[in-house]
């Protein structure tokens, strides 16, 4: 474990030489991530000029929601999602062979080799508007909300990775599909908003796919309206998709074919 | 005419290849407008109208934006920035190609298997959407000003693309670039959320700026939110209008482009 911490350290540091040598470029992506973030907010604000509540969710909540899915979000994005951007030339070029002979897990080696700073004045933004929100039209807060909170943020950020390396790997048998990794991106997206305006599909999406725990489940703790037992649920619901994401990434490499002569 | 055709063959034959491609960049295109519907759905169980819209209109209005992002708005800039900095480009200098109408082709081609996916996914969700919108009933008139105005919409977008991209060849980095202008293009056109829910100062601005034309107009014409015949002629004019003046920048940016161009390696 000691190790891997090392060496996500080593390659955390390689890659802010590595973006610090781009700093115009840094800094324009951060302005655009963070605009982004604040643009979807401002749509929820136009929207309840007109309604009071959509299924029992205020301003107030929603906002705190969209706030809640960026950080989860931008984490991914920082975190996964620049090397996901990669997964599809290393399996199609045969690049993978080399992570593969690598005294070190695949798995841990594809998704985390490298570290995107693009989203950092998007993170501090988002924990900023998630503190104020909470403080000031949830409070009083207490500190087992805070705690679960965290918790969820954990499951949320694990959940998401789960999911979305298990779209990845149909690449291993269809050979040439470059985007891929953008497959999730729709059913992702669909966290922006209250799990509960999908209706009848709503069980489905908080006990078997469980995007609810994405951003829904996690605003929720703050607002005061969460089961304890969710908490729990969402613990056991990462862990298990993290077990079955690398059963799966198993699964998948013994179909890996190379791409050399 | 010749030409275009294989133009378009050459594209459709690379799109029916990679299937997969094209349907994942479809569930991409409808998937925020999806979203967006279902939040509709939702806020209109407490309310019959919500700022001049019923559920039905809604639902119309965020069909059509899914249908438009599919089929209607083009990605020329991605590949266009990977061969400017690979070099490729110069295969459009040197060779007789005319890049509009090849980038364009290649455009049309690909919306041909995601018409495919779309148009069944489409009677699906109105399957199961509360809206019911299935009954809408268009004069001859409305029908092709609504069709014209998708066409304009299309050239709209299409030149300012090829403009961002083309910028690619003075920037080292031009993807902040392509994302900030989606940011103010999915607000100001209508993607996000109905024109009509923008605070009036921002409307007025709006009105000078050519967004409203990519999706908003196309979609207010098929609602019948536009009626009068003289609003449809001027709405279509001025569209056309943004479509000369954005083709002249594009010939003027990729004159000074073909300037500065240079192409490495062998």
């Amino acid at each position: 474990m000691k190790r891997y911490f090392k060496l996500y350290l080593s390659f955390i540091k390689n890659c802010l030489i590595r973006e610090m040598e781009f700093r115009s470029n840094f800094i324009w992506h951060n302005l655009v991530s963070l605009i982004w973030a604040v643009v979807v907010m401002l749509v929820f604000f136009f929207i309840y000029q007109q309604v009071n509540t959509v299924n029992g969710w205020t301003m107030e909540a929603v906002l705190l929601l969209t706030a809640v899915y960026f950080l989860v979000d931008r984490i991914f994005d920082s975190c996964f999602e620049i090397n996901f951007n990669n997964f599809v030339p290393l399996v199609n070029t045969g690049q993978l062979d080399l992570i593969l002979i690598k005294p070190v897990s695949s798995q841990f080696f594809v998704s985390l080799r490298h570290f995107s700073f693009a989203m950092i004045f998007s993170n501090v933004t988002m924990i900023g508007v998630i503190i104020y929100l909470s403080f000031t039209y949830f409070s009083p807060i207490y500190w087992w909300q805070v705690v679960s909170f965290l918790i969820l943020l954990a499951c949320s950020v694990v959940i998401t990775y789960s999911l979305w390396f298990m779209t990845l790997l149909p690449v291993f048998w269809w050979g040439r599909v470059d985007n891929i990794q953008h497959l999730f991106r729709p059913f992702h997206q669909l966290c922006r908003v209250p799990i509960d305006v999908v209706g009848r599909f709503k069980p489905i999406l908080t006990y078997i796919i469980p995007l609810a725990f994405v951003a829904t489940i996690p605003a929720q703790a703050l607002i005061g309206k969460l089961s304890p037992w969710l908490v729990v649920y969402g613990v056991g619901a990462a862990a298990f998709l993290l077990w079955l994401s690398h059963r799966l990434w198993n699964f998948a490499l013994r179909h890996y074919t190379s791409a050399s002569s | 005419m010749k030409k275009l055709l294989a133009y378009f063959r050459v594209h459709l034959g690379e799109a029916l290849v990679y299937r997969a491609t094209g349907f994942i960049w479809m569930l991409n295109d409808i998937g925020p407008a999806l979203v967006a519907l279902l939040f509709w759905l939702a806020a209109f169980q407490d309310q019959v109208s919500i700022a001049g819209y019923t559920v039905a209109t809604m639902s119309i209005y965020y069909f059509g934006v899914m249908a438009i992002n599919a089929l209607i708005v083009p990605y020329p800039e991605y590949t266009l920035v990977e061969e400017i900095r690979s070099g490729s480009f110069s295969n459009y200098l040197v060779k007789p190609i005319n890049l509009v109408l090849f980038k364009m082709c290649n455009m049309l081609a690909w919306r041909v298997p995601k018409a495919f996916y779309l148009v069944p996914l489409i009677f699906i969700l109105n399957h199961f959407s509360s809206g019911k919108p299935d009954q809408v009933s268009l004069s001859l008139i409305t029908l092709g000003s609504f069709i014209v105005s998708l066409g304009l919409s299309f050239l709209l977008m299409f030149f300012i693309k090829m403009i961002l991209a083309l910028t690619a060849i003075w920037l080292t980095e031009s993807g902040w670039l392509f994302f900030s202008f989606e940011i103010f293009s999915s607000l100001f056109s209508g993607e996000l959320v109905p024109l009509s829910f923008l605070p009036v100062s921002v409307q007025m601005v709006n009105n000078w700026l050519p967004f409203k034309y990519f999706l908003s107009f196309p979609l207010l014409i098929v609602l019948q939110k536009i009626n009068s015949s003289y609003e449809i002629v001027l709405g279509l004019l001025t569209q056309l209008f943004w479509v000369i003046s954005f083709y002249l920048v594009y010939r003027l940016i990729l004159n000074c482009g073909i300037k500065n161009y240079c192409a490495y390696g062998g």
